[in-house]
């Protein structure tokens, strides 16, 4: 009898898959467990006196704590965007026990919770360890967390899976001795596939995975993209860098930006103000030239640490499927039908499929999601997903490999916790920053703007209609909105305490990288989302044809007729 | 100021030189940047060995220029001063001055750093710290075993994780 | 980077070990609203102000002090600026968050 039921069991068991991501060693707790004692120590000692906020403020911010308007706000690593069911329960938990039932997912793939306590988070960074999360890095002048592809690993116009090395880059730059101290933040983003979800070239390093002529994998190095109060898109300094030589090179580009980086005027600090000060030519001598010295040294990951690294990105493959039970479905539902084709990307392996979840609820807040709504995902992605979520810079959540005759199962389930929002990639899949209602860097709003636009586009044949279109908003110059970076951005100014609000139109943070033009002065809060409408209107008079996009009708047209219908000017 | 050493090498302490006394040099003389780029290298020949008290802020190309003027071998200490602790470019001269330059004198920090900085100015090459923060130092020893494992391979030799997980290591407890 | 502020102003921080927002009264303690605030309009008292502000500073009960205008209406000091006054009410997109919905009436 006892056999029997062990076997069952054991045949259930099968089914359910284990995630294909990075799983701790007792080296990786060792370090996390220790900086979790290091930050209770700086904790104690800051309550007590011993060490001032100005000695206090860099070691809390390299542990991701701000202080914001209302609270401290705590920005919890999601190593490039991947975490397990198990992971998301906990964040789930934290939200509960030590935040306000809620978390908000960021445009760099990590979740920040708005209301922990100081003397409550050396607790909370622990229950953290348990299940190999921190927030290391997460602030401060130092490497951040490296960011990639949401449909790493799934997608079928993949050259390679960018995870691994982003996972080897995480180790490298942790508590890396020399760059502790950078002259500012810096940023990395990988990805492997030829359409690029991570928004590469606006990062401070952006590495590309191709093959070079003899099939070999390596990586087009690019450097100084970034946004902020001067946008700059990022340059190639290298066309092609063997995959071995990854650390090496980059510990040569950030020697030379460590020591050469502005440290007297913060907004001069960025390696894209340091290329263009040094000259493009020149930065890229200093850099070659270093790596001649660097790559002396053993800083690259031995090539067993790398295949011990990547095992665990790869698992046994999918089993090819071939039925047609999504598309039944579809027949006789027209919302599943709109939702199929709005939120189910193709997978690599046939007859599966990458499910965008929308955390862009029209007249909700982007990116935010419940307690509640988090375990609902998990244990969808336990159960259909391999255990496996990813969230994207677009601050919506993936479940990277479903299988499509489970597709309307998880629709229902989804759509029962207002998760299920057919817009992904429209006009109301909005990103938009905390902006003026949490953040101390903002001069003005930018979720009631956000809500407003989804409340007033309300309608999924309108949305389809107009097409593709990414919309950012920043509440400050700080861009954590990426406006720079939105097929129209919308900026929140502060005139006289009014808050005001610019759109720029023809921006793009895919493989098409481009500046988005500021179009004119700003418009109050209660005149924007008429301004974006006289926008859309211009667009939908105008484009070509059906299959213009948003983007590509700014680019054909100009700015001139869009200034001309905002503001009666040419 | 409380001196901190971290790797245990001999240090010595050195005696600013004033800029007039020639008698003065024979004594373990300690030279600022200006100094040392011009002081006449017959005056220095009795020193046993001279300091260097530059700026953590210093280009290394210059700090090598003086290494080559004056011989390497006549350089004990070359001692970095922080302005403040955030001033991340005297990492990066300590793990050339190692890498690039040999230099195998005492390395030393000066400034009001952070205990937690510790295993970062070791494992960046330097040998001492000089902190300027009153009660410090043992703060400072203490943070030199918060960690056990690291990721990098670094100016202190230390063996990074990815090749103690090549040798198999046996499991440590992981505290 | 600080502005010369003009007119009335009041003092606010935010509380060192969960960073709640607070405001200083005429008796330098510290309430949640604003309207409590001890509106400053003379350079004297807002010395004085700032100076009692900071012993909670060296005291570590807060991180820091600032000044913000302000003006006075009948239920007391109002701060003018939207983001002060977006700290002393809470999120506005979230009415049900902010600390100041703690205590109200259901």
């Amino acid at each position: 009898m006892l056999g029997l039921r062990f076997a069952a069991t054991w045949v259930i068991n099968l089914k359910e898959r284990l995630p294909d991501m990075y799983a701790y060693d007792h080296y990786d707790h060792a370090i996390v467990n220790a900086r979790v004692d290091e930050f209770r120590d700086q904790v104690k000692r800051r309550i007590a006196g011993e060490i001032s906020e100005e000695e206090f403020r860099p070691m809390r911010l390299q542990n991701g704590l701000y202080l914001q308007l209302h609270a401290y706000m705590l920005r919890v690593a999601i190593p490039y965007g991947t975490l397990s069911s198990t992971q998301m329960r906990k964040l789930a938990h934290i939200a509960r026990v030590y935040d306000k039932g809620y978390g908000h997912f960021t445009t760099r793939q990590n979740i920040q919770y708005n209301w922990p306590k100081l003397v409550e988070t050396p607790d909370l960074l622990d229950e953290l360890a348990s299940v190999e999360m921190h927030a290391i890095q997460t602030s401060g002048n130092c490497i951040r967390n490296v960011t990639t592809d949401q449909f790493a690993g799934a997608t079928p116009e993949e050259v390679d899976d960018p995870r691994p090395y982003a996972e080897l880059i995480r180790q490298w730059s942790t508590f890396h001795p020399e760059f502790a101290h950078l002259p500012r933040k810096f940023k990395i983003a990988v990805t492997g596939a030829s359409k690029d979800r991570a928004a590469i070239r606006w990062h401070d390093i952006g590495l590309i995975l191709k093959t070079d002529k003899e099939g070999q994998l390596g990586f087009e190095i690019v450097v100084g993209g970034g946004m902020g109060r001067t946008p700059v898109i990022g340059k190639t300094i290298r066309d092609f860098l063997p995959k071995a030589d990854l650390l090496s090179y980059l510990e040569s580009i950030l020697r030379v930006y460590n020591a050469w980086g502005d440290r007297k005027n913060k907004y001069r600090a960025r390696i894209k103000i340091t290329l263009d000060d040094i000259g493009e030519a020149e930065f890229t001598r200093l850099v070659e030239e270093e790596w001649e010295r660097a790559r002396q040294t053993p800083l690259d990951a031995p090539a067993v640490e790398e295949a011990r690294i990547r095992a665990m990105f790869t698992s046994p493959p999918l089993e090819v499927l071939n039925d047609t039970v999504a598309e039944d479905f579809a027949t006789d539902n027209a919302d599943f039908k709109s939702w199929l084709n709005n939120a189910v990307a193709d997978h690599k392996v046939p007859g599966h499929g990458i499910v965008t979840i929308s955390l862009k609820p029209h007249g909700g807040i982007p990116g935010d999601a419940s307690a509640e709504q988090m375990e609902i995902v998990a244990d969808l992605a336990e159960r259909y997903s391999s255990s496996e979520i990813r969230v994207s810079h677009e601050q919506n959540l993936i479940l990277p490999h479903v299988a499509r005759h489970d597709l309307p199962t998880i629709w229902e389930a989804l759509k029962a916790a207002d998760l299920a929002t057919a817009n992904v990639g429209l006009l109301t899949d909005i990103i938009a920053c905390p902006g003026l209602d949490y953040c101390a860097l903002a001069n003005a709003r930018s979720i009631p703007i956000a809500q407003e636009l989804g409340k007033h586009f309300d309608d999924l044949a309108r949305l389809n209609d107009i097409g593709e279109l990414k919309i950012k908003i920043s509440g400050c110059i700080n861009s954590c909105g990426h406006h720079h970076a939105g097929h129209i951005g919308i900026l929140g100014v502060d005139r006289k305490g009014e808050e005001l609000y610019q759109i720029m139109l023809g921006g793009s943070g895919a493989e098409d990288a481009s500046r988005a033009e500021l179009l004119g002065r700003g418009f109050p809060a209660d005149e924007i989302v008429g301004a974006v409408q006289t926008v859309i209107d211009l667009y939908l008079d105008h484009r070509a044809d059906r299959e213009e996009t948003f983007l590509q009708a700014v680019r054909r047209l100009g700015t001139s007729p869009f200034k001309e219908a905002l503001y009666g000017t040419g | 100021m409380e001196r901190v050493n971290l790797t245990g090498k001999r240090s010595e302490t050195y005696r600013a030189w004033d800029g007039i006394d020639a008698e003065a040099i024979s004594n373990s003389p300690s030279f600022t940047y200006e100094q040392a780029a011009s002081i006449d290298l017959q005056t220095i020949e009795h020193a046993c060995r001279i300091g260097l008290d530059l700026p953590a802020s210093i280009a290394f190309e210059d700090v090598q220029a003086l290494i080559q003027r004056i011989g390497a071998h006549r350089i004990g200490l070359i001692n970095l001063i922080f302005e403040t602790f955030t001033d991340g470019r005297g990492f990066t001269s300590a793990v050339r001055l190692r890498r690039d330059a040999a230099f195998t004198g005492e390395l030393r920090a000066t400034g009001p750093l952070a205990p937690d900085q510790a295993l970062y100015l070791l494992r960046s090459g330097f040998d001492t710290a000089m902190v300027t923060r009153e009660g410090r130092r043992q703060a400072f020893i203490d943070a030199l075993s918060r960690y056990s494992a690291f990721y990098q391979t670094a100016a202190d030799g230390a063996v990074p994780v990815s090749q103690l997980r090549q040798a198999g290591h046996a499991d440590r407890k992981a505290s | 980077m600080a502005k010369k502020l003009k007119g009335p102003q009041i003092i606010l921080s935010n509380r060192l070990d969960d960073g709640r927002v607070q405001f200083l009264t005429k008796d330098t303690s510290w309430s949640f609203q604003a309207h409590d605030a001890w509106l400053l309009v003379s350079e004297d008292e807002r010395e004085a102000a700032m100076a009692a502000a900071q012993a909670f500073v060296q005291s570590n009960q807060i991180v820091d002090a600032e000044f913000a205008e302000a003006e006075l209406t009948e239920a007391g000091p109002r701060p003018t600026h939207p983001k002060y006054i977006i700290q002393n009410a809470g999120p506005t997109v979230r009415r049900d968050l902010g600390y100041q919905s703690e205590g109200k009436a259901a």
